[in-house]
């Protein structure tokens, strides 16, 4: 389950409309659509006040794209602010493939699982999969480089 | 949350990027629709190919060569075929997801050339740039060669000649391919000028023979490579783990060698024969290496791939300096990554988790789970 479909969820369990919700958070009643759609996804600070309205552990919202961030995680060296790893995952991403950055942003921006991806693109898991090992490489050379 | 940081800058990157990725999935989902009926049509076209050319061959007369039908033989395995233009205006057309099973006839001359295969998602290694970085999927078309009742395909030497191979390593003779290459059916529009390709597990066209490249080794370098065969599901009954080969390359010719080469060249004889190794040796053998390259072999392929695979795991086990070469010659499913993205593939393996770093298709998990 996304995040998203957890906050449609939670908001559900606690009968409220995206409209309500939107204005417990101070933000228009569109990006919380879009949250739950998955086009798009509440930064941390957000997944904390979310979790606070529906009193559960954010951890709970956030726990599938941990795992799915693991994949990155060691590729950043420790320390390194989170501006400087959206520089650079841009940069990164400037120099690739339309095809190699639509992968990297649905699995890693939407989380969609390999299949999923693999379905939408017309292309074979095992494709899409190996795509992703290949760009992880990159991108870690590139943070390399970028020091 | 453990990746907090990166959340947030995954939260911010580039609009423009998260625009693009939405609207190439959507647009790819209404070319999924267009191109279910194209795979219709085309499916009917292929089984409609496949029972005339039967026609065919059943009528031809003795002098009459399976090329001379014009008409590939191919069975279509049910794939999603889609056609698209590439990004690169210079690349041949792709096609995406497309397997085809090519039945060989059953009575052919000796020296007739026939189509073995059509072509397939191959995974591109970018030849002017020495790196991974593509994945376009070409199409290809071969033909194999029947001499002395055997089938002989098509090998391409980095050289650019051409040789055939048994697929067992040895080999029938060099050919002149431009030569022979309209009896080979291989037409200008689908031949391709890149001689380096990386067979995914799951897109193994047959057992063509092309040499790979083992690209991110440098010179003077330290390396492993490991050859990982998949496990019958006999071997995980019996609670073996996977086996290894295991060379250590100083004599490795460095950048741009095939494997072949660099099998002859300087791994010769292999200096370990098949040996088992524990998970923890295997991190250790790669704790020694600067470079790792790690080839996946399975057993498994033939059903994966819906197509034959000769190379069977057990006749490793029987001849340890032989099959390493057949591997070679046959296809393998190459992965180039960390210590620990292999280490983690194998704990996702084993965990059934679809999150899996590296994609080691056919390897049986109960391997991994009885070794633990």
């Amino acid at each position: 389950m996304t995040t998203g479909d957890k906050i449609k969820k939670y908001r559900t369990l606690n009968n409220m409309t995206q409209k309500q919700l939107a204005e417990r958070l101070c933000v228009s009643a569109d990006l919380v659509s879009k949250w739950e759609c998955g086009n798009r996804r509440p930064d941390y600070s957000a997944v904390q006040e979310l979790a606070g309205i529906f009193d559960i552990d954010p951890e709970l919202l956030v726990e599938s794209e941990d795992k799915v961030l693991d994949e990155l995680g060691a590729l950043f060296p420790a320390g390194l602010e989170k501006e400087a790893i959206s520089d650079r995952i841009n940069t990164f991403l400037g120099n690739c493939s339309d095809n190699e950055r639509n992968i990297f942003v649905l699995r890693y921006s939407f989380f969609l699982d390999t299949k999923v991806i693999a379905e939408k693109l017309r292309l074979s898991d095992g494709n899409v999969r190996m795509i992703l090992t290949r760009l992880r490489r990159k991108l870690k050379k590139h943070i390399r480089g970028s020091f | 949350m453990k990746n907090e940081k990166l959340y947030d800058a995954l939260v911010n990157i580039d609009e423009n990027y998260l625009k693009e990725a939405e609207a190439a999935e959507k647009s790819q989902i209404s070319a999924g629709r267009l191109a279910a009926v194209a795979a219709s049509v085309l499916a009917f076209a292929l089984v409609l190919s496949v029972v005339m050319f039967s026609l065919s061959i059943f009528r031809q007369n003795d002098n009459k060569t399976g090329s001379d039908s014009g008409i590939p033989l191919v069975q279509y395995n049910g794939r999603t075929v889609t056609v698209s233009d590439s990004e690169d205006a210079s690349s041949k057309p792709l096609v995406y997801g497309f397997n085809a099973v090519i039945s060989v006839p059953e009575r052919i001359d000796n020296g007739s050339p026939f189509p073995i295969e059509l072509a397939l998602g191959v995974n591109h290694y970018n030849v002017d740039n020495k790196t991974a970085v593509s994945d376009f999927i070409y199409y290809w078309s071969i033909a194999c060669y029947k001499y002395e009742d055997k089938d002989f395909y098509p090998y391409r030497k980095t050289d650019d000649s051409f040789c055939v191979s048994d697929g067992r390593g040895s080999y029938r003779e060099e050919f002149d391919f431009e030569r022979q290459k309209n009896e080979f059916l291989i037409s200008e529009e689908n031949e391709h000028n890149d001689l380096n390709y990386i067979y995914a597990a799951d897109e193994l066209p047959f057992h063509i023979t092309l040499p790979a490249k083992l690209e991110n080794a440098e010179d003077g370098k330290k390396g492993v490579i490991v050859v990982i065969y998949g496990e019958s599901s006999e071997h995980a009954s019996q609670g073996k783990v996977f086996r290894f080969y295991y060379y250590s390359n100083s004599g490795y010719t460095g950048f741009g060698s095939t494997i072949l080469e660099a099998y002859n060249n300087s791994f010769g004889i292999a200096e370990s024969g098949p040996v088992t190794f524990t998970l923890d040796e295997i991190a250790d053998l790669i704790d020694r290496a600067d470079n790792i390259e790690i080839v996946f072999l399975t057993g498994d392929l033939q059903s994966k791939a819906g197509c034959y695979l000769y190379i069977d795991p057990d006749e490793h086990i029987t001849d340890p300096a032989m099959p390493v070469k057949e591997c070679y010659f046959g296809a393998a499913y190459f992965v180039y990554c960390s210590k620990a993205d292999f280490i983690a593939a194998f704990k996702d393996q084993y965990n059934g988790d679809s999150v899996s770093v590296v994609t080691i298709d056919g390897i049986n998990p109960l391997a991994y789970k009885n070794q633990e």
